[in-house]
């Protein structure tokens, strides 16, 4: 279950802990529906313990989505699994232009 | 620290390395034309800048580093041609990658369009579209599109033939199918199989990747370029891809192979495709249809030659790895502690009959020395790594003067202590600066004066006497001594009646605050003088001397210690104290006979010692450092002629020698203050506390009338 709510005045996108080729569907809705709000986006990444590629691609397109949008992109909290799951995927690059709240 | 400081600072270390490696490159390019290999080299260091600079958000240097491989990379598959002119363009760009770097690293944005001048010339160069190299904050393919990297058939890592022994690199490109991740195959875990055989560099490629709107969640966009270095052979390699060979494309290239024709068609493009194209559906793929063995077999023929070479590479990197300096400066503080308790043990055995304890101490004594060099190599590094930044330097400095200079460089290879290496940088800058402002002539004046147009600026490096010489000599006009006198005596800085030798008069640019130049040019004359340069070689345990020729030029010698932790000393007894008076200033030692001693003229207590024909001048270490109870008669004590690297002899008078040890240098600065006349002091076998004798800085304690000024700054002249 993918939490997607407003938070201080951004949208909050909370990820759940295993984040496998079928969550990409939901994660996609979920991030497409806090891009509507038309505020920032936040996704709290603190209890993420699995990822998939899948995944690991929505958020991309996500993040990447919001900044084109002219808003920011803030990943919270983002726990060791998701950090090491993009750093071995080369992607360690890309994340480090989000802004990382931690 | 945290971590990400951590990889930071380990970044900003390789990055310091690479850019030397980038400039050296490039200066052997210049200097032999162009070999394919050296281009490969630089393209290889400025990329791997580039791709730290992205992991850390360092979007200028990131943009800088992608316009300026883009040129190498032309150059390296010949569109580009590796002339003279563009070679000298690209070590313009490596200098400013190398400020764009430093930046980085210490946080301070350098001015505002810095780069924009060399990023335009080589934009210009490449016909490259400027804009492209404007690295947008959000523009996330920027950072990964730019380096075709599959259509790049050359090896991106040294490597061995497949087969044999050493590590081997293999370059692996992987190019999910729509359908790969539904099919239950994760590039993830094939990352993270390949990981476990060695190490892994991959590379991303997001240019496949479509808006979120069009993105179908679990169809597979991204690709990647994998390296991974392993001597695990071609078959462990395959094994990781058994499962999943179908449902991508796959070629796994060992370095030094090509790739073979029946790879897929060329993945990268550089620009992301339309997003809303109908996304690769996964077009029901029939199921495991023969496909063209995606796996190219390893070539029979690998060339073995160049195959042995990178051999010997791969296993060259695996041989070394990076220590922090703290681990190995406690290491030898350690050492230095078994010194002072070897010592203890020697001297409570002395006069002790057991043959047995003694060959052990003995025997200890030689471990003890040969583990100290042991350690002080693990510290040694050679000179070059100063020496590697001065000539780009002098590049900056020939445009900023409009002279023309050329730098050469002999003894690079000469090792010195990390600690030494690492603060003699500035003032060597300092001197060259010196060297290129006040020294060299305009090509018209040297033309003027019958010298070649071109001036030269010599740096050389060496073992001298246990210590390390640096010397910086160059062909330009000499010390203005004239000039120099009237300014020093306008600065009161010597008496306007002070006879004072050519060699002191050169010697007064080291005073503190002085400067002649007329007008305080941008380069040298900011106010920091040759004294800033001087402490900072003191501080050292180091000297400085000038020797001028008008007209023919200077040359300034830095005089070093090997390391900043040990020395040979002879201790000494002085009144009730101990002194260590350093060995390698020890010429002979002796007992003068009176008739020997002759009193100097218009001077009460002083004397010179004729010795062999030849006077020196005689000082009472008891007189200089204030110490009482000590023998007044140099005819009843006894003298030690000390050498002082500017040739000239001095002659210490002390009451006795007590012995000779290798003594452990504990910093007196550090500890309590600096002390003219003392380098450091150390702990003796018997517990004991003992200074060391700095001999340079007693000469100035002892100095003549006229230089009471410069004595009480502690000026050692040499």
């Amino acid at each position: 279950m993918i939490i997607c709510d407003e938070d201080g005045g951004r949208a909050r996108v909370v990820l759940p802990g295993a984040l496998d080729t079928a969550v990409a569907a939901p994660l996609k809705e979920a991030l497409m529906a806090a891009l509507e709000r038309g505020l920032p986006v936040v996704v709290d990444a603190s209890d993420v313990s699995r990822l998939s590629t899948a995944c690991i691609q929505v958020l991309i397109a996500g993040g990447r989505a919001v900044a084109d949008a002219g808003r920011q992109f803030i990943v919270v909290r983002p726990s060791e699994a998701l950090v090491a799951a993009f750093d071995d995927m080369g992607l360690f690059p890309v994340m480090m232009k989000w802004k990382i709240e931690t | 620290m945290n971590e990400l400081d951590q990889f930071k600072q380990t970044y900003f270390q390789e990055c310091e390395e690479l850019l030397v490696d980038l400039e050296e490159t490039l200066l052997a390019l210049q200097a032999d034309g162009g070999d394919s290999e050296a281009l490969h080299a630089a393209f290889r260091a400025t990329h791997s800048i580039k791709g730290g600079a992205g992991a850390f958000g360092f979007d200028r240097l990131v943009a800088f580093a992608h316009t300026f491989e883009t040129i190498l990379d032309l150059m390296r598959d010949h569109t580009l041609e590796a002339s003279p002119e563009n070679v000298g363009l690209a070590l313009q760009a490596a200098d400013v990658l190398a400020d764009l770097a430093r930046a980085a690293r210490t946080g301070e944005d350098p001015p505002e369009g810095h780069e924009t001048v060399i990023a335009a010339a080589l934009n210009t160069l490449g016909g490259l579209d400027p804009m492209a190299a404007d690295d947008d904050d959000d523009d996330f393919d920027d950072l990964f599109a730019p380096v075709p990297v599959v259509a790049d058939p050359e090896p991106v890592v040294p490597a061995a033939a497949p087969g044999s022994d050493g590590p081997v690199a293999y370059t692996i490109t992987l190019v999910p199918h729509a359908d790969m991740l539904r099919r239950g195959s994760e590039p993830l875990l094939l990352l993270r199989e390949l990981k476990a055989l060695g190490a892994v560099t991959a590379r991303a490629d997001l240019a496949r990747l479509p808006d979120l709107a069009a993105l179908e969640p679990e169809d597979a966009y991204l690709s990647w370029t994998i390296e991974v270095i392993t001597d695990a052979g071609r078959a462990a390699v395959e094994e990781v891809f058994d499962f999943a060979g179908d449902d991508c494309d796959l070629t796994i290239t060992a370095a030094g192979e090509t790739v073979e024709s029946e790879a897929p068609e060329t993945v990268v493009a550089p620009e992301p495709e339309p997003p809303p194209a109908p996304a690769p559906k996964p077009a029901p793929q029939p199921a495991p249809v023969p496909q063209p063995a995606p796996v190219p077999k390893p070539a029979l023929d690998a060339k073995p030659a160049a195959a042995a070479a990178a051999d010997g590479t791969a296993t060259a990197k695996a041989s070394s790895m990076r220590v922090d300096t703290s681990k190995l400066d406690s290491m030898v503080n350690m050492v230095g502690e078994l010194v002072i308790t070897q010592a203890m043990l020697m001297q409570q055995s002395q006069g002790s009959e057991a043959d047995e304890l003694q060959r052990g101490l003995a025997e200890l004594q030689q471990h003890t020395r040969d583990l100290q060099e042991g350690v002080m190599a693990m510290r040694a590094q050679p000179v070059k790594t100063v020496f590697s930044r001065i000539p780009r330097l002098v590049r900056e400095l020939a445009t900023q003067t409009g002279k023309r200079i050329r730098l050469e460089t002999t003894g690079e290879a000469t090792e010195i202590d990390t600690t030494v290496v690492e603060q003699l940088g500035d003032p060597l800058t300092h001197m060259i600066r010196n060297a290129a402002d006040h020294g060299l002539e305009t090509p018209e004046e040297r033309i003027a004066a019958g010298k070649p147009a071109e001036g030269v600026i010599h740096l050389s490096a060496g073992h001298r006497g246990g210590r390390i010489l640096i010397q910086i000599r160059d062909d330009g006009r000499g010390i203005n001594r004239q000039k120099v006198l009237k300014k020093a005596v306008e600065k009161g800085l010597v008496a306007p009646d002070a006879a004072l030798t050519d060699e002191e008069i050169d010697n007064l640019v080291f005073l503190p605050g002085f400067s002649t130049a007329d007008e305080v040019s941008n380069l040298s004359g900011r106010g920091v003088g040759m004294d800033v340069v001087m402490r900072n070689i003191q501080n050292m345990g180091g000297r400085v001397s000038i020797q001028s020729k008008p007209g023919q030029g200077a040359c300034i010698s830095l005089s070093l210690p090997l390391t900043l932790a040990v020395l040979d000393g002879m201790i000494v007894g002085v009144g009730a104290q101990s002194f260590v008076v350093p060995l390698t200033n020890i010429v002979e030692s002796l007992r003068p006979l009176a008739k020997d001693l002759h009193p100097v003229a218009g001077s009460n207590d002083r004397s010179v010692l004729a010795i062999r024909g030849e006077y020196i001048p005689v000082e009472h270490l008891s007189r200089l450092l204030n110490i009482p109870g000590a023998i007044e008669d140099p005819a009843q004590a006894l003298v030690l002629i000390a050498e002082t690297e500017g040739g000239g002899k001095v002659g210490l008078v002390v009451d006795e020698i007590l012995g000779q040890q290798q003594v452990v240098i504990k910093s007196l600065e550090e500890n309590f203050g600096r002390v003219d006349g003392v380098a450091a002091a150390t702990i003796l076998g018997s517990g004991q506390v003992a200074l060391i004798v700095d001999v340079m800085g007693l000469k100035s304690l002892g100095g003549a009338p006229h230089r009471a000024d410069a004595a009480g700054r502690g000026l050692a002249f040499g």
